[in-house]
């Protein structure tokens, strides 16, 4: 059983385990967005896991989500680096939030807000321009809605809608006007979507939310 | 159909192996001139892969277009060259006359609009090709110029 060093404290780990669950599991704090406890390949978009490790005398940023842990490593999750360079990222995310939390069916178990209330962050980005795209809501489906203006792109529900073998969704195109979505488009009242409805709750905001008529509602 | 057999046979000639994929898509492209939804969907079906991963891929390609190229494929420069003076200038306001996004067709599939990175006649900047020729010293005072002639030669041709 490796252990590591954890800011000062000695933690013990299971071989091949990524930093952030020992961390998370023993109490240590990493604002994460993206991160599937056990997958495969870990995703790695969000940037909120940064953290700094020690390797041959030199510090190196990485995520912490998707680090194997190596006995006696060194982990640094509260430097001023790091604490600059996930302000950033976060300031990034929000920067194309619509940012309705009053109107919001999610905002009860939002990931963001948790975020950044637990590092006192406004939500509001401060050093960006707010930039949300003009973008339609779709509410085809009976049980729940797609709003991409609040989607962070962490491919939760495209990863666990891979893993049930049907793969409706995917992101389209790339950078800025990178988009979850369906085939061509297509309304997801139009698939044949078993709604099982995990995407939604997979979805760490509110651009998979459920109707309040149906479903898990609790917004 | 003629389209139809053209895929199969491209098909025909590669493992279903994800590797495979894109050299697939880009000689469609080549032999049809553009990847339909269709053809996204038959695709998607010999390598057994979700149509929605498909659909990502085309879209992430600059290369790939899902609609037919346009009688008149506009390809406005945008090259180092080119985008100093303005090149995304000249895109906008092709975008603007056509009303239509960069890999998009007009609606009577007159006009397409691309945009690629250097011709090699950078002493002329900024270039747009139209159908082989190479207009140049671009303004976009004379986007709508190179189009009301083309729109011209088109009714009389």
């Amino acid at each position: 059983m490796p252990s590591l060093i954890i800011d000062g404290k000695e933690i013990k780990a299971d071989p091949g385990e990524k930093i952030l669950w020992v961390a998370l599991r023993s109490g240590i704090y990493i604002p994460h967005l993206c991160a599937t406890e056990g997958a495969e390949l870990p995703f790695g978009g969000c940037r909120l896991c940064l953290v700094e490790v020690e390797i041959g005398g030199r510090r190196e940023m990485i995520p912490a989500c998707a680090e194997p842990v190596r006995e006696q490593m060194r982990v640094y999750t509260q430097t001023e680096k790091i604490a600059k360079m996930r302000r950033t990222a976060f300031e990034l995310i929000m920067s194309d939030h619509h940012i309705d939390c009053k109107n919001c069916a999610k905002r009860k178990t939002c990931e963001l807000i948790r975020i950044s209330s637990s590092l006192k962050w406004s939500l509001r980005p401060k050093k960006l321009r707010s930039l949300v795209r003009d973008l339609p809501i779709d509410d085809s489906h009976p049980l729940f809605s797609f709003d991409p203006k609040k989607c962070v792109k962490c491919a939760k529900c495209i990863r666990v809608c891979q893993r049930l073998e049907n793969s409706f969704l995917d992101f389209a195109y790339r950078g800025f006007e990178m988009v979850l979505t369906t085939f061509d488009h297509r309304p997801l009242s139009s698939l044949r979507c078993e709604s099982c409805l995990e995407c939604v709750k997979v979805c760490p905001t509110g651009a998979l939310f459920p109707k309040e008529s149906g479903g898990t509602a609790d917004g | 159909m003629e389209e139809s057999n053209q895929i199969e046979e491209i098909l025909g000639r590669f493992h279903p192996e994800r590797e495979n994929l894109l050299p697939v898509l880009q000689e469609i492209q080549e032999k049809v001139g553009y990847l339909s939804r269709e053809v996204m969907e038959s695709v998607a079906h010999f390598f057994h892969l979700p149509p929605s991963e498909v659909f990502s891929i085309v879209t992430f390609y600059n290369q790939f277009r899902r609609k037919p190229p346009g009688r008149h494929p506009v390809h406005v420069c945008l090259g180092t060259a080119c985008y100093l003076l303005g090149g995304s200038l000249i895109l906008d306001a092709f975008s603007r006359e056509l009303q239509i996004k960069k890999g998009d067709t007009t609606e009577d599939g007159n006009f397409g609009l691309e945009s690629t990175a250097c011709f090699g006649c950078c002493n002329v900047a900024p270039v747009v090709k139209i159908n082989s020729q190479i207009y140049p010293k671009m303004t976009p005072g004379t986007v709508e110029e190179v189009l009301i002639n083309l729109r011209d030669k088109d009714k009389k041709g």
